[in-house]
């Protein structure tokens, strides 16, 4: 897992996860949008225009923070089925403040029975805090996100490894 | 895009995602009617038999079998040691600490979680026993406290075992029956604890009240009329019924029926307002497990001036319970306890009621 914040606070966090799935069945997941964007800590919860998630769906997306709610705007960026999906989470009033980023998640075969699943956050950060603060944040939330994300799918590979699990044939 | 927002239609989740009914696979949005993209299972999301919205897990799943196959084993255990090998180390320390080590590495769960899961088995397995006459009231109360802090170590144990061996190829479930096994060596090295030293233990107490009243209000436990404390009365070996029988002279002998079990006391010294002393001659389930009760007496001393009486109440026991320092601070308090119960009665009555009432 690597959390940059450049001089220019340019932000990229990038994570690769390996998982005994294959691509599709990873993707058979993370495909449930809702469940699988909200997994970072502030996301409360997604409303997509016209409720199909796909290339271009305006997104608005509920945010917590402890007690207090507020609202921000995205879009969906790429869906690409069997591959993965990105999205971008904007001020409601300025595109340009309260820290403009993108997440995407995608998987690709590492072998026959195996993927990795990548997940990144790119964005400015526009908080005039120092950047040591900065990356120590990012780098908290984003743990959240990828743990959060690693377990679920780590859960449904020993599932489906179980005796008596769903049959799932690759 | 705010101004725009108000003529778009946007749509939260509709409940649970719907899934295929072989793979689990997420089929939301790829068409009403259709193949499984990875199995090929036909659907038709108009037609629920044809999709599950169940998630492909169930939480208790991954905890239950462990806390299970923990609580199975650990109970297993007391009940092939306690009897063969009585109290010792393996009973009081080994079993839980192994069920604790089966419970840590076989559930994958957050650590409050496991401290939670300790708990339960820890206190599940004493009220078992306790359920199935294994143990005493009193033994089992002691018995499922002192596993506690194993059955945690135990977890912490099982859960570095279980992350160490995942970095290795030998197969992991062969370990355990091992753990199992443990505590079982451990009880054929330790033996079992035949002999061990008499306890004496005496409670003091000043009654405001000259030595012959103090002498006139002298009772056994049984005879004390209100309600014992609750750490006496959660134990129904302690609970009383009746007694009948004498206590006046040297060889009588005063029978205490509790609800469940007896215990037959003979007078063996009486020296009227100084002492009265007694042994118990039969001792049936009344904590046969963790004790033999041997001998006990009321040691009458005037005060100072005269007016109050200092009493003395001593039992002497053969415990069966080991390690020692583990039981003996819970039996001083148990029989403390019970002391104090006697002196209250004892008190009550001498100070109420006038001389040679009795």
């Amino acid at each position: 897992m690597t959390v940059r914040v450049t001089a220019r606070r340019r932000v990229v966090c990038r994570a690769v996860v390996p998982l005994p799935l294959t691509a599709r069945q990873a993707w058979g997941q993370l495909r449930d949008f809702h469940r699988y964007a909200a997994h970072d800590h502030f996301h409360a919860g997604f409303l997509i225009e016209g409720g199909v998630p796909q290339a271009g769906a305006r997104l608005t997306i509920e945010h917590r923070y402890g007690p207090f709610r507020t609202r921000r705007v995205g879009r969906i960026l790429r869906w690409r089925e069997g591959e993965g999906f990105a999205f971008s989470d904007l001020s409601i009033g300025d595109a340009r403040r309260a820290f403009p980023h993108v997440l995407r998640m995608s998987v690709g075969p590492t072998s026959e029975a195996t993927c990795a699943l990548t997940i990144a956050v790119t964005g400015r950060w526009t908080a005039p805090t120092p950047r040591w603060i900065a990356r120590l944040w990012l780098a908290w939330v984003f743990l959240q996100i990828v743990q959060k994300t690693r377990n679920g799918l780590l859960l449904f590979a020993a599932t489906s490894q179980r005796p008596g699990a769903p049959q799932i044939r690759s | 895009m705010i101004a725009r927002m108000a003529d778009v239609d946007f749509t939260g989740p509709e409940g649970p995602p719907k899934r295929c009914k072989v793979c689990a696979y997420v089929l939301d949005h790829l068409g009403i009617v259709g193949q499984c993209p990875e199995c090929g299972q036909p659907f038709n999301l108009a037609d629920p038999m044809t999709y599950t919205n169940k998630p492909p897990f169930l939480w208790w799943t991954f905890w239950m079998p462990g806390l299970l196959t923990a609580f199975a084993i650990g109970v297993a255990l007391y009940l092939l040691l306690i009897p063969l090998m009585g109290y010792g180390w393996a009973t009081t320390v080994a079993v839980p600490t192994a069920a604790g080590a089966i419970l840590g590495y076989r559930v994958q769960m957050q650590w409050a979680v496991l401290v939670l899961l300790s708990l339960i088995v820890a206190s599940g397995m004493a009220a078992t026993l306790l359920m199935m006459s294994v143990t005493g009231g009193l033994c089992t109360l002691i018995l499922g406290t002192l596993a506690v802090l194993p059955a945690f170590c135990g977890v912490c144990v099982g859960v570095l075992l279980r992350t160490h061996l995942k970095g290795t190829k030998f197969t992991q479930r062969l370990h355990l029956p091992m753990l199992a096994l443990l505590p079982v060596l451990l009880a054929l090295i330790e033996g079992r604890h035949s002999q061990m030293a008499v306890v004496t233990t005496s409670t003091v107490a000043t009654l405001n009240a000259p030595p012959d009243r103090a002498w006139q209000s002298i009772q056994f436990y049984e005879q004390v009329k209100h309600r014992p404390p609750w750490l006496l009365y959660v134990s129904p070996s302690l609970r009383p019924l009746y007694t009948f029988g004498q206590s006046g002279h040297v060889g009588d002998r005063k029978t205490c029926i509790y609800e469940r079990g007896r215990l037959v006391k003979e007078i063996t010294e009486v020296v009227p307002g100084k002492r009265l002393a007694f042994k118990v001659v039969e001792q049936t389930e009344i904590e046969n497990d963790g004790v033999r009760l041997i001998d006990g007496s009321f040691e009458l001393t005037p005060t100072a001036d005269g007016r109050g009486t200092v009493v003395t109440l001593t039992t002497r026991y053969e415990p069966k319970l080991a390690p020692r320092f583990a039981y003996l601070p819970a039996e001083n308090m148990a029989v403390h306890t019970l002391h104090g119960h006697v002196l209250r009665g004892m008190k009550e009555d001498a100070e109420a009621a006038p001389a040679g009432h009795k």
